[in-house]
């Protein structure tokens, strides 16, 4: 009996056998799949679901994941071919030229963006087998490349040539005091790959320069922007001062907030997350909302906030009686945790993450709890059992 | 009840204009929560400010419903389901990120790097197409949550 494999993102069987192959008893998905001249035929051999692409390759290959300038020493230094797998950001130097692509033993398949000079781009195609992504072009100096958080600020404008092109991966924070005309000024373009974070007064400016592959958050102006997940009583409450909040993270409101310290405390709250409260501060959240569909889970006496846990019987036992649960992320249950205690102690379940049952009796108390299904509830006992989980890249 | 409308109805207009469009649509939240305070049978003796809570809560989520239905009733097609790219990801990320999803992996996988339509998948599944819409939807949402915390 093989190994049973779940999803595969890239499966290379160029240098395989049917040794090899015959080692693989079942693979659910396979997104591509690379093979050579030789091993066409093992093709047919394989035991997978759905294929989403097929591509023969000659020689070797090489992966690069990031960023990767290609310069003309690069694509010179091949003596023989060669297929590279580039993961990322593919920046053609300028000083690459016509001649270059045509005489490089090198082909490209590339999953993101390549960038390259206006007047390359007619011609780079010579040098791509395949693109999964974006060909972009710039006209001035080499884009920028930046990863991590990056902070746009009057100050980083400074340090950029005029009309800098940005390729950042990651998260794009753009300062409250930018001077807009100096942005529009320094940046020609910019490509995030991540999270970009703006004010409502940069939107315009922002969206007419750049490419975002994922997300982006609009603060509200005059809206401090809170990163983390607070967790606020009668104290911690008090620094807030009646400003406004942004956040996408939840907000745990403890029972020891008065009334009248809440309402001092915000003026606004603008959250694309949940809000944890007690039920007699509930229409005074409800009115401190800035968009309406945030939702507010109230709690009657306690509440526990779930973030990564494992439960034994004895954390069932010690919740008081009537706890509201939060689950953030994963929740698992053991064997030995009792489904009655659940019953007993716990009044109401709102789920945002996982909680893994070690059997169907629990399965069926937590689902009897649920009050906010926004996650999944997973009995262990059931999952089958698929051997090797999804794999990015498989060599045969 | 009418003693109940009246201490509440300055709060109960200023909430529901706050979050309709217009008037019109802010008297209906109004005569909607209501009538359905008429089944409650002890609201009268709660506390103000969780009769208030129960208002506000009631007018929101029939917002919420109304535009839900509003959406259904437009022709559902592929193009109304969340967009999801996963390029830029390398598939050491990829692996990461549907190791999150465990059950609904292999219907993202199947829709996002396969490239299978909906159709396609609930055939292979067994599952309805608007139930494999639901799962996308649940899924790029949790998947986009990860992705920010990263």
């Amino acid at each position: 009996m093989g190994k049973k494999i779940g999803n595969v993102s890239t499966l290379n069987i160029v240098n395989a056998t049917k040794e090899s192959i015959g080692e693989i008893e079942h693979i659910e998905n396979v997104a591509l799949i690379l093979y050579s001249k030789e091993t066409a035929p093992l093709l047919s051999l394989l035991n997978t679901g759905n294929i989403g692409q097929t591509l023969e390759i000659e020689h070797d290959i090489h992966t690069v994941s990031g960023s990767f300038t290609l310069d003309a020493e690069y694509l010179n230094a091949f003596e023989k071919p060669t297929t590279i797998i580039a993961n990322g950001v593919v920046i053609v130097d300028p000083n690459v030229t016509v001649e270059h692509l045509t005489n490089t033993h090198c082909q490209f398949l590339i999953n993101g963006a390549i960038f390259t000079t206006t007047k390359l781009k007619g011609s780079i195609g010579i040098i791509l087998k395949n693109t999964n992504g974006t060909i972009r072009t710039y006209d001035h100096q080499l884009p920028r490349f930046e990863t991590g958080k990056v902070k746009l600020t009057n100050g980083y404008l400074e340090g950029l040539n005029d009309h800098t092109t940005l390729l950042i991966s990651g998260k794009l924070l753009l300062d409250a005091e930018l001077d807009i005309d100096l942005f529009s000024r320094k940046i020609a373009d910019i490509t995030l790959t991540g999270k970009a974070v703006l004010f409502e007064n940069q939107e315009k400016a922002f969206h007419e320069k750049s490419t975002i592959i994922r997300k982006t958050d609009i603060i509200p102006n005059g809206y401090q922007e809170i990163t983390k997940t607070l967790h606020l009583n009668e104290r911690s409450i008090k620094r807030f001062k009646g400003g406004s909040i942004f956040t996408t993270k939840p907000i745990l409101f403890t029972e020891s907030i008065s009334r009248d310290t809440f309402e001092a405390a915000f003026a606004s709250i603008h959250s694309t997350s949940y809000i944890v409260c007690h039920e007699d501060l509930e229409d005074l959240v409800y009115e401190r909302l800035h968009q309406f569909e945030t939702e507010v889970v109230t709690y009657t006496d306690a509440f526990r906030f779930i973030d990564n846990e494992e439960w034994q019987q004895e954390d069932a036992d010690v919740l008081d009686s009537n706890t509201t649960l939060i689950v953030q992320s994963n929740l698992t249950f053991s064997e030995t945790l009792q489904p009655e205690k659940l019953y007993e102690n716990i009044q109401a379940i709102h789920l945002f993450g996982t909680i893994y049952t070690a059997n169907s009796t629990q399965r069926a108390a937590v689902q009897k709890l649920l009050h906010t299904k926004n996650g999944e509830v997973i009995d262990v006992s059931k999952q089958k059992n698929k051997g090797l989980g999804n794999i990015g890249e498989l060599t045969l | 009840m009418q003693e109940l409308y009246v201490s509440l109805e300055t709060d109960l207009k200023r909430f529901a204009r706050s979050i309709a469009r217009h008037h019109q649509e802010a008297d209906d939240l109004i005569g909607h929560a209501l009538e359905k305070s008429l089944s409650q049978k002890d609201i009268q003796t709660w506390p103000h400010h969780k009769q208030k809570a129960w208002f506000y809560r009631v007018m929101k989520n029939t917002l919420i419903d109304d535009r839900r239905k509003h959406q259904r009733e437009q022709e559902w097609e592929d193009s109304h389901e969340p967009i999801f790219s996963p390029v830029g990801l390398t598939s050491i990320e990829m692996v990461d990120l549907l190791g999150k999803l465990s059950l609904q992996s292999d219907i993202v996988f199947k829709r996002y790097w396969i490239g299978l339509s909906n159709k396609e998948i609930a055939e292979q599944t067994g599952l309805t197409a608007p139930t494999i819409r639901y799962h996308l939807a649940q899924a790029i949402k949790r998947l986009r949550q990860h992705l920010e915390e990263e």
